[in-house]
């Protein structure tokens, strides 16, 4: 029971890792690219959300496995 | 496993049959009506523009016409007045040669009207002269045929003139 | 507190379950359809109000595909369009007030049938702060059954079972769609270049394991973020009744203020999920369909 409950919460801590570095490196390369050609700010904002939603997922599957730990 | 991620085959079919109805209904009754609206405003859009080009190229033409309209008018004036100019150039040098000529007329009738009336004086004076000679050989004949002495001397001269032309 | 990962049935159909995420999805295809029918019915050529959101959907959805299929793109904008709004009408219609708090309690005997002595007055109102007050007795539940599902065999009093629950947090629902818009894509690589020339894309057997980790990945991510924000909004609404163990109301109205950001953040997950879905259709679609003129974009 107990060790069940530690290995929910190892899966999604140590699974939010990888994807929290991976998101600020979207956001701030995202936040870059803005910064040297503010034109194209609707294009780099669409890739970015894409790519963020590619980044999270991968935390989303963490969360998933953590809730079908029984 | 998938069951208790609640997979279910049969609800998985359900959702995907009720999924494709949506899709036919929206695009039977929403998208198509939405693609036509979409073709017909931008057809609608792009025609507008086609006319804009259309009438700023009938206006481009139509000042152009009228630049040259102008243009044309301003030369016309110009040709008119060099033309105007050349007339009367020509007008002038036309009197100009007619006066010239008349002048030249009169001068000339004038010195024919000198000319005959120098000869008619000539003449004229000849006459007299040719009668004042005849009277004074006339008058000198009288006084000296009477010498015979001088008759003498005057055959003489006479017959050495014709002597000499003669020769 | 506990929700359970799978949906709970609520009645049988002749032979076909019932659960109440799919009765949510329906309700969200009926109001789709019905709009759409509404809408289409008295199609203005100056739109105006919902007609100008959709619209604005196909429009989007046409631009993005031309930009990156060029004009073959267009046949694909209804599809896209369809999965966008699908998804994101089942997204908020998840997020709004009583999906997942309304419900039943029920006794679990051998029957299916619904026990409707529950659904108390405190959740007719519409509040996100009717959200907690039956994750409450949920979480209570959870807490005292280590049977986890509303499948518990002992009966520890009754279950919980929420009426209505966002048609994304099934994985039903999120592969029903994963399958379809792959089976599509494939189809539409074999319609346009060729059964033997869609086929070489899969010399490596690894492409092929890579197609199905794509239904999954598409399944898992709608599903997660989907699932995880209603645990989110339901952890959010009853922290104070988690914390203190007290199941207070007051703490159920402070729940309520608590909750509030989660909720918009949830209307934008809810949207950036719908039109990551169809964005992904539309570069997975563009990999395989060979457009006449050009090869396809990566």
């Amino acid at each position: 029971m107990e060790l069940t409950q530690l290995a929910k919460a190892l899966a999604i801590g140590i699974g939010a890792i990888g994807p929290g570095i991976g998101l600020g490196i979207i956001g701030g390369k995202a936040v870059e690219a803005v910064g040297r050609n503010p034109e194209v700010t609707g294009q780099i904002r669409t890739i970015m959300i894409l790519g963020m939603a590619f980044t999270e997922a991968v935390a989303i599957y963490a969360l998933v496995i953590s809730l079908i730990i029984q | 496993m998938l069951e208790s991620l609640g997979i279910n085959p049969v609800l998985m079919l359900a959702q995907a049959i009720s999924f494709g109805l949506l899709y036919y209904v929206l695009n039977r009754f929403l998208f198509s009506q939405i693609r036509g609206a979409l073709e017909e405003r931008s057809a609608a859009v792009s025609k507008t523009l086609a006319d804009k080009t259309e009438i700023e190229h009938r206006l481009q033409a139509f000042e152009q016409e009228q630049k040259a309209a102008q243009k044309k008018v301003a030369e016309e004036v110009q040709k008119m007045m060099l033309d105007a100019k050349d007339a009367a150039a020509s007008t002038k040098a036309e009197l100009v040669a007619k006066a010239k000529d008349a002048a030249d007329a009169e001068f000339a009738t004038a010195q024919k009207r000198i000319e005959q009336e120098k000869v008619a004086a000539e003449a004229e004076v000849s006459k007299h002269a040719k009668t004042l000679a005849q009277s004074i050989v006339q008058q000198l004949l009288s006084e000296k045929a009477s010498d015979p002495q001088w008759q003498q001397e005057q055959i003489k001269a006479s017959l050495e003139s014709l002597k000499q032309s003669k020769s | 507190m506990h929700i359970s990962l799978k949906p709970e049935l609520l009645f049988n159909l002749g032979s076909f379950p019932v659960t109440n995420s799919i009765l949510t999805s329906w309700i969200g295809t009926l109001l789709l359809i019905v709009i759409a029918i509404v809408v289409g019915g008295n199609f203005k050529r100056i739109p105006a109000g919902i007609q100008h959101v959709f619209e604005m959907v196909y429009e989007m959805f046409e631009g993005m595909a031309t930009e990156v299929m060029g004009a073959a793109g267009k046949k694909f904008v209804p599809l896209l369009a369809t999965l966008f709004l699908f998804i994101i009408t089942s997204n908020w219609l998840g997020v709004l007030p009583g999906v997942g708090s309304l419900g039943i309690y029920e006794t679990h005997a051998a029957a299916p049938a619904k026990d409707t002595h529950a659904a108390p007055a405190k959740d007719a109102q519409a509040k996100p702060a009717a959200k907690d007050a039956h994750a409450a007795p949920a979480a209570k539940d959870a807490h005292a059954a280590p049977a986890k599902d509303s499948h518990a065999k002992d009966d520890h009093g009754p279950v919980f079972v929420p009426l209505f629950r966002g048609a994304n947090a099934d994985l039903n629902t999120t592969f029903a769609l994963a399958i379809i818009v792959m089976v599509i894509i494939h189809v539409m690589g074999i319609k346009s270049a060729g059964l033997s020339h869609h086929l070489a894309h899969f010399k490596n057997p690894l492409e092929i394991v890579s197609e199905f980790s794509k239904i999954l990945s598409f399944g898992f991510r709608l599903f997660g973020n989907v699932f995880a924000g209603e645990v989110l909004l339901t952890a959010m609404a009853s922290i104070f009744v988690i914390i203190t163990g007290n199941n207070l109301l007051a703490y159920g109205a402070l729940g309520g203020f608590i909750v509030f950001p989660f909720l918009m953040l949830e209307f934008f997950v809810g949207f950036i999920q719908a039109f990551v879905f169809a964005m992904l259709t539309l570069s997975f679609l563009s990999l395989f369909y060979k457009t006449e003129n050009s090869e396809p974009h990566h």
